[in-house]
């Protein structure tokens, strides 16, 4: 498969585009650019892009509009969404709506960089040829979640419990895509997660930080002590033994709409 | 208004008729039995006046003297009173008359006077007084008359007398008639009938003035009260109060009003706080979305370079300064965000004096250019909090920032001190969640007190139900009444959801005799309280057996401006702004919201030309200080 650019930015802002256009060639990368979205939409039918970066609010056509056009040409490649209108709200919808990455503006060379990285990664390994079209997969990955999970984009997964409560994870997927983590920043019992707010913060061996957002919106009960002796459990176990922690959702029967039950991923 | 529209006119018009309609027929019968009594009476008169005619003419009937027949007929006709003395035979011919002009005229039997008598073929013979009497009018005319017959029978001495013997079967020989007016007695009760009338006018007047009287002092006069009280609230006067005087319902209906319009005030204020935090939140998204854009190229160019920085030492240090600012910008962005939309913070353990230094790092340069002294007096033994530092620290900026710009003499000077201290949870403990016994929440985030979501409890009085919003700082009281309470009454306290009584069946107030409500704090017991309206006990045994808690106390004061007495409420409120246009009026709004988030509490105390000390206590984790 011959790509014609690895990375198509689109952003209404000239300097945004200026300055990931440069972080990207600091990296190797070349680069395509778009300041609306039509324009990028011409692009992706005409070339072949590894990763796509899309802001949200862009004149004519806006980021959600772009997803949801991307998604008709039946191309699989992974697109990060920024925005400075930084919600955790746009971060969820961003996600459902199938981005690979949510990144809120203003973001930092590390930030951008590894998010990069883990898109490449993930590119690389889901061997995604562009020249197919694969006409009944509207998710174009397939997750090893179980059947009664439900994720937020290929992020995080949370588990409805009987009695109640909720259990919350990360997808085995995203975890094979940082690299070995340093360190783990985990939140303590009692502190309230929102749907899109960040649950845990990964530092891998290249110390770029990896923050992933949470499925479901609660307060922590019980946080898996396990997980923070040994954080290989969380790839080696990603839905069982390796859960992060346990919440009392808030408002759980909205916000599972949000999500996807891991059952639709099966083919 | 029409006049006959207004309730006053109305009750006098459907009083008068009633006493018109009863007072007319007890004047009628009244009437009625007046004249059947009068009647009677003359009837009885006229009776013996004929008995008396025809005694005093019986001699002279068996002797047959006709002329002092008529002497004596004429005698006692020369009454005025007496309009016609006859006697007929039994052919109907006038035998004798006070008017010798009759005489000899012969009266058909089918005429009044005979018919009595005469009507079946066989004439009667006896007849009751009633049926002898009649009253008719001699001319259309003329008074009523009433005219009376007795029949004249036939006795021994009359067939046997000398001169002319009558045959001795007939029974009756003639008739006697005596017609006499009614003139008088017509007087008598036409006078009585007009006597009655004007008496029976006379009542429904006064009736119908004590009415109107009363009418208008008891309806009337809160009726328009209560009218100038709804116009006043129409217009958007909604401090408007009726004055509350007596007992009846009309008064509890004022009561009511004053109730209802202190709450929609109330609510009206609310109304308007949640318009601003709207506005404001519009205004956050808008704002954040046009820095986040520019900071985008700040922070990734600054970090490129810092990158590409090598080994030179110096300008790595100050690149990093950049990025370092930037990403706090990026926080402070996001925590207006947050703000608007009242999210929490990102929190950690961090020590209060570290993040007040970091603070102050920030501003130094704004007070060596203002020439501010600042002082700080921090406890170092203060014990790590978890918290959200960057939000703290622009707490902290935030308020040193507004002492600057309220210091505008030469001397200004601004302390900072932090302290630890243990209070009793009893009037500063927030209650945060509370359920009923089957575990409906209680809390309402729309009815706020003072800034925070009340307790939601349907409440019933004597006479009503509605709705109380209890005061969520436990022992502070300042409950919202949605219905009216006597004094000292006894509230039934309800779930709003269920309806289950959130009386405890077996404990007591502090008389012994009070009933309990008991409300349910999930994770911390549950929540007692007296349900006397006006009665301040509340006791809450989980934080009570606890003891103290243990909170750091950060105080900020300056020697300012200082804030005037009336404004101290408002500072808080979002977009108040006392620097025109230098200030958006957020500043202490996200102040407070940070403070709210932090399960702390922001006070103020300030003085006019003598300066402002701002106060915040935030809760020491987990720490509970034994007694």
């Amino acid at each position: 498969m011959r790509y014609d650019f690895d990375i198509l930015v689109i952003d209404d802002e000239s300097v945004v585009v200026g300055a990931v256009s440069k972080i990207c060639k600091y990296n190797n990368f070349t680069i395509d650019t778009a300041n609306d979205g039509s324009i990028a939409l011409e692009k992706v039918k005409k070339f072949h892009y590894r990763v796509i970066i899309c802001d949200i609010m862009m004149p004519e056509i806006d980021g959600f509009q772009f997803l949801d056009e991307f998604w008709k040409e039946n191309k699989l490649t992974p697109i990060i969404v920024t925005s400075g209108f930084s919600t955790n709200e746009n971060a969820v919808k961003a996600l459902t709506n199938g981005a690979f990455d949510f990144l809120a503006k203003p973001f930092s060379f590390d930030e951008l960089s590894s998010t990069i990285n883990r898109a490449m990664r993930y590119h690389k390994s889901s061997k995604i040829d562009n020249n197919i079209s694969i006409a009944n997969l509207s998710h174009p990955l397939y997750v090893a979640c179980p059947s009664a999970y439900y994720r937020l984009g290929y992020l995080s997964w949370a588990k409805n419990e009987r009695d109640g409560t909720a259990l919350l994870g990360i997808i085995n997927l995203y975890y094979e895509f940082i690299g070995t983590p340093a360190e783990l920043i985990l939140l303590s019992v009692e502190s309230k997660v929102y749907q899109g707010s960040t649950l845990l913060t990964i530092i891998s061996d290249d110390s770029s930080e990896h923050v992933v957002p949470s499925p479901l919106s609660g307060t922590i009960v019980e946080v898996n002590e396990n997980v923070n002796q040994n954080y290989n459990l969380i790839g080696k176990d990603p839905y069982f033994g390796g859960w992060l922690y346990k919440i009392i959702p808030s408002d759980i029967e909205e916000e599972l709409k949000q999500l996807v039950p891991c059952s639709s991923d099966r083919v | 208004m029409d006049f006959f529209q207004k309730i006053g006119i109305k009750l006098i018009i459907a009083v008068g008729t009633t006493t018109v309609i009863i007072l007319g027929l007890f004047t009628y019968f009244n009437l009625e039995s007046q004249s059947k009594g009068l009647e009677k009476e003359v009837e009885r008169h006229a009776n013996q006046l004929s008995q008396t005619i025809k005694y005093s003419t019986r001699t002279d009937m068996l002797a047959n003297d006709r002329q002092h027949i008529l002497n004596i007929i004429n005698t006692i006709g020369s009454d005025d009173q007496i309009k016609k003395i006859r006697i007929f035979n039994k052919e109907g011919e006038i035998i004798y008359s006070k008017d010798s002009l009759d005489i000899g005229e012969i009266i058909d039997k089918e005429a009044e006077s005979c018919y009595v008598c005469h009507a079946a073929n066989e004439p009667l013979e006896k007849l009751p007084i009633k049926d002898r009497t009649r009253i008719f009018k001699l001319h259309p005319d003329s008074a009523r008359v009433m005219g009376i017959i007795n029949p004249i029978y036939n006795e021994e001495t009359c067939s046997t007398a000398a001169c002319h013997a009558h045959p001795s079967e007939k029974k009756v020989l003639g008739v006697l008639d005596v017609i006499i007016c009614l003139k008088e007695v017509d007087q008598q009760l036409s006078e009585n009938t007009l006597e009655l009338l004007s008496s029976v006018i006379v009542a429904i007047l006064g009736i119908s003035f004590i009415i109107g009287f009363f009418v208008r002092r008891w309806v009337d006069k809160p009726v328009r009260s209560l009218v100038e009280a709804t116009n006043n609230v129409a217009i958007g006067n909604l401090s408007f109060k009726i004055e509350e005087e007596g007992k009846d319902e009309l008064s509890v209906l004022k009561k009511s009003f004053n109730n209802m319009t202190k709450k929609l005030l109330e609510m009206r204020n609310q109304l308007v706080q949640s318009d601003k935090m709207a506005s404001l939140g519009r205004l956050a998204a808008g704002v954040a979305h046009e820095i986040n854009n520019p900071l985008t190229g700040v922070l990734t160019y600054s970090s490129f370079l810092l990158k590409r920085a090598g080994d030179n030492k110096e300008l790595k240090e100050d690149l990093e300064v950049i990025v370092r600012e930037t990403k706090r910008s990026r926080e402070i962005v996001k925590g207006l965000l947050d703000f608007a939309r009242q999210s929490t913070p990102k929190k950690g353990k961090s020590n209060i004096n570290d993040i007040i230094d970091n603070a102050i790092s920030v501003v130094t340069n704004q007070l060596k250019i203002s020439h501010i002294n600042l002082e700080k007096k921090l406890d170092p033994s203060l014990p790590d909090i978890t918290l959200d530092a960057n939000q703290i620290q622009q707490v902290i900026i935030n308020l040193i920032v507004n002492s600057i710009d309220a210091i505008n003499q030469s001397n200004g000077k601004i302390t900072i001190e932090t302290s630890t201290i243990e209070l009793m949870p009893y009037g500063i403990t927030q209650i945060r969640n509370a359920v009923c016994p089957k575990g409906h929440n209680l809390m309402d985030d729309d009815h706020k007190i003072d800034g925070m979501p009340s307790i939601k409890i349907k409440a019933h009085s004597t006479s009503n139900e509605g709705f109380i919003h209890l005061d969520p700082i436990y022992g502070r009281h300042e409950h919202h009444y949605g219905i009216h309470f006597d004094e000292d009454e006894e509230i039934k306290f309800h779930c709003p959801i269920c309806g289950i009584s959130l009386l405890d069946p077996i404990k007591k107030g502090p008389d012994n005799r009070t009933a309990v409500y008991a409300i349910q704090i999930p994770e911390m017991g549950e929540l007692l309280g007296c349900t006397k309206y006006q009665c301040k006990w509340q006791r809450w045994p989980f934080f009570d057996l606890g003891g103290r808690l243990g909170f750091v106390e950060i105080k900020l004061a300056d020697n300012g401006c200082g804030i005037p007495r009336e404004k101290v409420s408002d500072i808080f409120e979002p977009f108040y702004t006392t620097k025109g246009q230098k200030g958006t009026g957020l500043g202490l709004a996200i102040v407070w919201g940070i403070i709210d988030n932090h399960r702390g509490k922001i006070s103020v105390e300030s003085e006019p030309e003598k300066g402002t000390t701002f106060t915040i206590r935030l809760p020491i984790d987990n720490m509970r200080i034994k007694k």
